[in-house]
This record gives C-alpha cells, structure tokens and sequence, in this order.
C-alpha cells in the first residue's frame, strides 16, 4: 500500500526545488508543487509507481514548463527582474553573481523554446541528474531517443543561449 | 568551428551549473502540503475495503446517470489538439492570464449550471433517458477546496429537489431529497468531478494562443469578452468547441458554454437535427464565503440515512465480458483490450448503437448492451475491468496476452492477474477457464 504521508515527506522538497528554479516565483511553484502531487495521486490510482521520485521529478518538471511556456507568451506582461539575491553565494564576487543570474534567467527563457519533450528531458538529465534509463522509463520513449533529444536540447540551447549573449555584447559594445 | 562548439558548450554548462546554484526558499507552504496530504489519504482508502454495517440498497439510477452525463462532459475536457483560428486572444492577454490566475488559486468557487439538449437524438434507450433526465435543468453549484462539491437541483417551480455533496478527495457523495426527506450516502469508485477545482479543465483553453475573441456582451448584466477555443476531439473524432465570457472589467471568468455556440445553439436547439447537448455555466463567483456545513456529509436531523457501498465486480462478472469481447471480435481475442470509450473501436461500438437491434448480431448486441450496462453504473471502462482490478489485484501485476487466441482454445492464456494476499496468478485461458499458476509457470516474466 502506498503510504502517501511518507511520499509526501520524502519528495516534497524535491518537488519544490525543481519547481521553484524554474519558475523564481513563490506562489507560481506552490501550484506547480499540487499540481505535481495531485497529478501523481492520480497515477497511483491507476498504476502502480515504480519510482515516486521519477514520476515526481518528471511531473513537476513537466508542469514547471508548461507555466514558463505560458509566460513566454506573455513576455512582456510578464516580465520579473532578475533577483539577485537568489543566486548570491560566498564564494562569488558581485559580478560572477551577477552572470550567473543573468544565465540563469536566460535558460528559464529558452527551455520554453525547445520543443516540450527535448526540455523534458534537458531537465530531467541536467537538473535532476537522471540517468537515461530512468528518463526513458518515466517518458515512455526508448533509450536511444533520450540521447537523441538530449543532444537537440544541448545544440539548440547553445544557439539560443549564444544569440542571447551575442545581443548582449553587441549592446555593451560602445 | 571545435573551438567555437566548446565555448557553446561551455556556456550551456555554465548556465545548468548556475541554475542549480539557484537560492531557493523553503517551501511548499504549508497550505499545499496540507491540501495534497488530504488528497492522499483518498488514494490509501481507496486500497482497502469498506467496512460497512450499512446496508446495501440499489443505487437510484437517475443519480448515477447525471453522474455518467457529468462524466462523459467532462471527459471531453483535454483531450485535445488545435485547430488554427484567428489570433484573438492575444490582445487580451492580461484578461486571460487574470482569469486564469483566478481559476487556479480559486479556493471557493459557486456558479449555475444550465443544461440544454437536442430532442431529436436517435440514440439507445438508455442515452434517451440520460438525456431527458437532464435537459432543461439548473443546478446550483458550490465549490470548496479540497476537492467538496455541492450540487442543488432545482424543480420546475424553483423548489429544491435534490442535494448532492461530492467528496472528490474521498470519493464519498451524499444525496439529500428534501421533500422526502431521504439521503443516500453513494461510495464511489472514482471522483465525478476534478478534485482540483471546477474551471480547471478550462485553463488550457485559456492559455491556448489560438483563441478567437468572439466579441463582447452582456452576460449576466456584466459586460464581458468572449473566447472560442475550438479543436479536433482525438476522442471522439469531431469538432468541440468552448465559449468562455470574461468580465471586461474585473477579468473574472462568468460564464462558460459547452460546446460553444459555433456548435450547438440553445436557442436553436429544436430546429437543428443535432446530436449534441450541451451546458451553459453562469453567475460564477470566485472566492465566496462557504460555510463548511454546506459540504457536509452527514445526514441532516431528520433525514432517513441509506447508505450504498461502492459497487463490487466479481472475477466471473470479468471474465464473462471478456468472453462478450472476444465473441465481438469474431470469437478471437483481440490484439489488446480496447476501451471502447474512444478512439476507432468506439466510433465503430457507437455506429452499431444506433443500429435497430434486429439488424445487428447477436454479438454485438451483447457487448453493446454490456457497456451501456456498465456505463450507467458509472463504472471507467473497459466494461468492468478496471474496477475488478482497482479493488482485487495487486498494481501491476494485470498481463494481456490475448492477440489472436480463439474463443475456446482451452490451451493458450488470455490474461492474467494476481489477487491481493495471493502468491499464485490468476491465469485466464481462451476457454474462458481460470487456473492459479505459478509465477515461473507463466509464459512471460513477472515482477514479484
């Protein structure tokens, strides 16, 4: 019998984590973090999980992306400035904390161009560490296509990431 | 080029390493941790079984058809794909995002539901009666998180005839009749309503980019925008449209029409040969003040209490529709256990519905009558396998392997299942014989 009082416990944190890095909004990753549950309760009811921080890790990850999809489209009404703070760290100076989170920001605006499952997947290996295995098991797809649409994500990244930077250059240039 | 692919490469790396660096503040707050470990506790019921000193009565089969009527509207929800429409939505951006904002953090919602049909459906019996159970009515509806309902039906003079609150976390529902003063408490097998909160299942549609503005008007004596989001249902195979109405001024959704206008007109209803019906939710407030007595599950003072316990499926009830299958199938099992809920096999089920009895085949007959069966005791399909499996085997361990084999070959397995407390598996076999087999006796691998 599942025992949901521990799942919640045990992963909660984790949902949230991945909620909340994505998203950089309080009330937006508390959604995110039902939903994700609510979701999983919903498997649980028809299946039996083979592993709850897989299907957790993939569900939130899946529900955080669709919300920064939705931003995109709303850019501009949208639009958050960076919080610094968020990415302050001992052991950085002001400026690499400053391109640290303005990199940071930069990737929560390109996972939503990536078509949704090579995003799934960038997340889920990147930020999760998931191997290929498990990725393929909580997406239904063979393993040789995680490779294949990890290695999409990477490329297009670089573009998107590269574009954006090269913009950024372009404007501090005198 | 490799030195230019390096730097890519290494950019990419550096924003993953500096999006795990991310600060992140404690949470979910306490409220999401609260309504999710409630919403749990559901799913650990629903894994044992009912302990009753009530007693058993039938189920009142108009209760059960509003739910299935409830259910089959909803279904229709999200299961979607769109087709391409004026860029309307887009100037209304902030509307739309502000109505959303609200659905999703909507911790009370109470709104009237109007519902409308076309007379002239040739269905089965049953759909006829579903239908003019329903048509014509308004019900009032309130809801209160997590997961409560309550549903006041009104009569033809405005009296209230029934009450219904729906415990969708609990999937427990209560069904008051004032005028006799009787209440029936139903358990269910599966939650008639989103646990999540009523308009949920209207958020994609409203973020969707391919909204058409529909204009404004006055709903309600508010005046509002209008949105079509309209689609392909994979489903069903037909267009499907909604009509949402925004409030121009406070951006709150007030009213919602299912399917929208562009498919089913009420006003038109008995001019058009349409199969459809359809529903019209106004007079939606967010945020309302509820009283949790209005969510209660106890019987009122007074009322006569009735209890009817969650439907319970039995193995022969499950193999014998297994047996209406393969019978359907030409008296082979088929390649895998259609749902007959969607899809090809449904549109084919559906066609033979609407076949004269005389003019189909014994067969036939039988698994359509079978399913309308089923459906009407609101059970999730395919016929009555899944709440055979949700109540008596342990997850997971249902196998169907019956690609091909004849009805009767007493040699070859269909299917097979473990039962809860059972070390052996239930093996069923073309013949429709059942035998307890080991786990290394069986043809494929078993995870134990």
């Amino acid at each position: 019998m599942t025992d949901w009082q521990a799942v919640v416990g045990r992963y909660a944190s984790m949902v949230w984590q991945i909620a909340y890095r994505l998203l950089d909004d309080y009330e937006d990753a508390d959604d995110c973090v039902q939903e994700t549950f609510l979701a999983a309760l919903q498997v649980a009811r028809r299946q039996r999980v083979e592993s709850w921080p897989g299907l957790l890790a993939c569900l939130s990850t899946r529900k955080a992306l669709n919300r920064l999809h939705w931003r995109i489209r709303h850019a501009a009404r949208h639009e958050k400035p960076v919080d610094w703070s968020a990415v302050s760290s001992g052991e950085f100076g002001p400026e690499e904390n400053a391109r640290a989170a303005e990199l940071t920001g930069r990737l929560r605006k390109a996972l939503p161009e990536l078509p949704p499952q090579q995003a799934e997947v960038f997340c889920l290996r990147c930020f999760q560490n998931l191997s290929y295995r498990e990725i393929a098991r909580e997406l239904d797809i063979p393993t040789g296509s995680v490779s294949r649409l990890l290695h999409r994500a990477r490329a297009r990244l670089h573009t998107l990431l590269d574009s954006v930077v090269s913009e950024d250059q372009k404007e501090s240039s005198p | 080029v490799k030195r230019s692919k390096r730097k890519d490469s290494e950019l990419v790396g550096e924003a993953v390493s500096a999006f795990r660096e991310t600060r992140v503040p404690d949470g979910p707050s306490p409220e999401v941790l609260s309504t999710i470990l409630e919403a749990g506790s559901a799913l650990e019921k629903d894994l044992q079984p009912i302990t009753l000193g009530d007693r058993r009565i039938t189920m009142k089969r108009i209760a059960k058809i509003a739910v299935a009527a409830a259910l089959l509207v909803g279904a229709c929800i999200g299961y979607s794909y769109l087709v391409p429409a004026p860029d309307g939505g887009s100037a209304y951006a902030d509307d739309l995002l502000a109505a959303s904002r609200q659905i999703e953090r909507a911790k009370t919602v109470t709104w009237k539901t109007k519902f409308y049909q076309s007379n002239s459906r040739k269905d089965s019996e049953a759909q006829l009666r579903l239908n003019d159970r329903i048509a014509g009515q308004t019900r009032l509806y309130a809801y209160k998180a997590p997961g409560l309902y309550r549903d006041v039906t009104l009569d033809d003079d405005g009296q209230v005839a029934s009450i219904a609150i729906s415990d969708t976390v609990h999937l427990k529902k209560l069904v008051l009749h004032p005028k006799d003063g009787k209440a029936t408490l139903f358990h269910l097998t599966e939650p008639m309503y989103r646990p999540s909160g009523p308009f949920v299942g209207a958020l994609e549609c409203l973020k969707s980019k391919d909204l058409e503005w529909l204009g404004k008007k006055k709903v309600d004596g508010r005046e509002a925008n209008g949105f079509r989001h309209a689609f392909w249902t994979e489903r069903s195979n037909h267009k499907w449209s909604y009509d949402f109405w925004i409030d121009a001024e406070t951006k709150q959704l007030v009213a919602r029409q299912v399917p929208g206008l562009d498919i089913l007109d009420p006003d038109r209803i008995y001019e058009e040969d349409s199969r459809e019906s359809g529903f019209f939710q106004h007079e939606i407030v967010f945020g309302p003040k509820l009283d949790d007595s209005l969510f209660s599950l106890e019987a009122p003072e007074g009322y006569a209490l009735e209890v009817e316990p969650a439907v319970k499926i039995t193995e022969e009830e499950v193999i014998e529709f297994l047996g209406i299958v393969a019978e359907y199938f030409d008296k082979t099992f088929p390649d895998r256990m259609p749902g007959f809920d969607h899809g090809e096999e449904n549109d084919r089920l559906q066609k033979f519905k609407k076949m004269p009895k005389e003019e189909r085949t014994a067969a036939q007959n039988r698994l359509v009558e079978t399913i309308e069966k089923y459906m009407l005791m609101w059970l999730p399909g395919p016929g009555p396998t899944y709440t055979f499996m949700q109540a008596n085997i342990v997850d997971g361990s249902w196998r169907y392997i019956g690609k091909g084999v004849k009805l009767g070959d007493k040699g070859r397995i269909v299917c097979w299942y473990r039962l809860k407390d059972s070390q052996t598996y239930r093996a069923v076999y073309g013949d429709l014989s059942v035998k307890d087999v080991a786990a290394e006796d069986l043809p494929l691998p078993v995870e134990r």
